[in-house]
């Protein structure tokens, strides 16, 4: 079944893709949610990721699942998305430190990152704590959270050992635990 | 803030994360999808070859120009005239052509 449909996404067929959407779209949705924790980004992204399977379509070799490549460029590009927000944060903290609040706004192309960002607090620990993770132990962690992945399809989409993933996952958690309680002491 | 206390919020926080529903994909998101897709081609399989063919070429023929100019300059360099090569034998010879 998977080689019919990729056969006709490789033809173009605009159906198969249609097919495609709705195989996945929901497991991108969320993966991209728990990584950018914001529904409007969450839903920019996982389309970013459509794009781009359907654009490359063409370029994947069947080396892996089909799953597991899209799955692959939803991470990349998750990650992206948070490496582009660390540095609109930085640029619009200059801006604040400088009282140039109106250059920061343009330079960060329009509206302040952390606006409609998080919803409450603790989203905003959760997320701090894991902007101290190395991007391995990130992965790992975030896609371990969500239903359906488990630790040999995490070892697939990161192309590693699942003895690998399972450390990853264990030092992540200790990680974001301490960061927590430090980031917790702080506001105390 | 008591440590007992600490460890109860990183607790609770961390379980936050774990109880975050998930979300599904509306009428409008598929909608706007596709006609994102509408407006892109896919990237021909065989199109990034034929252009890495066509760069390493122009790499290959750029190199080999440069080669030729290096040499046809290093070359007219070294053309000397018939003194200078009397000087050069004279010189090994310790004799002074001026006498």
């Amino acid at each position: 079944m998977e080689a019919d449909l990729l056969h006709k996404l490789k033809l173009g067929d605009k159906a198969a893709f249609a097919q495609l959407v709705a195989l996945y779209s929901k497991r991108v949705l969320n993966t991209c949610y728990r990584f950018l924790l914001d529904k409007q980004d969450a839903e920019d992204v996982s389309q970013e990721v459509f794009i781009e399977v359907f654009q490359s379509i063409n370029t994947f070799k069947g080396d892996a699942k089909l799953s597991t490549w899209i799955y692959r460029i939803t991470v990349t590009k998750c990650l992206d998305e948070l490496k582009k927000r660390n540095r609109k944060k930085r640029i619009t903290s200059i801006g604040k430190i400088l009282h140039i609040d109106e250059v920061a706004n343009w330079l960060t192309g329009g509206a302040m990152p952390d606006k409609s960002l998080h919803e409450d607090d603790k989203m905003r620990e959760i997320a701090k704590a894991l902007n101290t993770l190395p991007d391995n132990q990130r992965i790992a962690f975030t896609l371990s959270k969500i239903d359906g992945y488990n630790n040999a399809e995490i070892a697939e989409i990161m192309n590693t050992t699942l003895n690998a993933v399972e450390s990853l996952i264990s030092r992540a958690k200790q990680k974001v635990s301490a960061e927590l309680e430090l980031i917790l002491k702080n506001k105390s | 803030m008591k440590e007992s206390e600490v460890n109860n919020r990183v607790l609770q926080t961390l379980s936050m994360f774990d109880e975050i529903g998930d979300i599904d994909s509306t009428a409008d998101w598929s909608q706007s999808l596709m006609n994102k897709i509408n407006t892109v081609k896919p990237q021909s399989a065989s199109g990034l070859p034929k252009i890495r063919f066509v760069v390493a070429t122009l790499l290959i023929l750029l190199i080999n120009v440069g080669f030729v100019l290096n040499t046809m300059l290093n070359s007219s360099k070294k053309n000397t005239t018939h003194k200078s090569e009397l000087q050069l034998i004279s010189k090994e010879l310790l004799v002074n052509p001026e006498q």
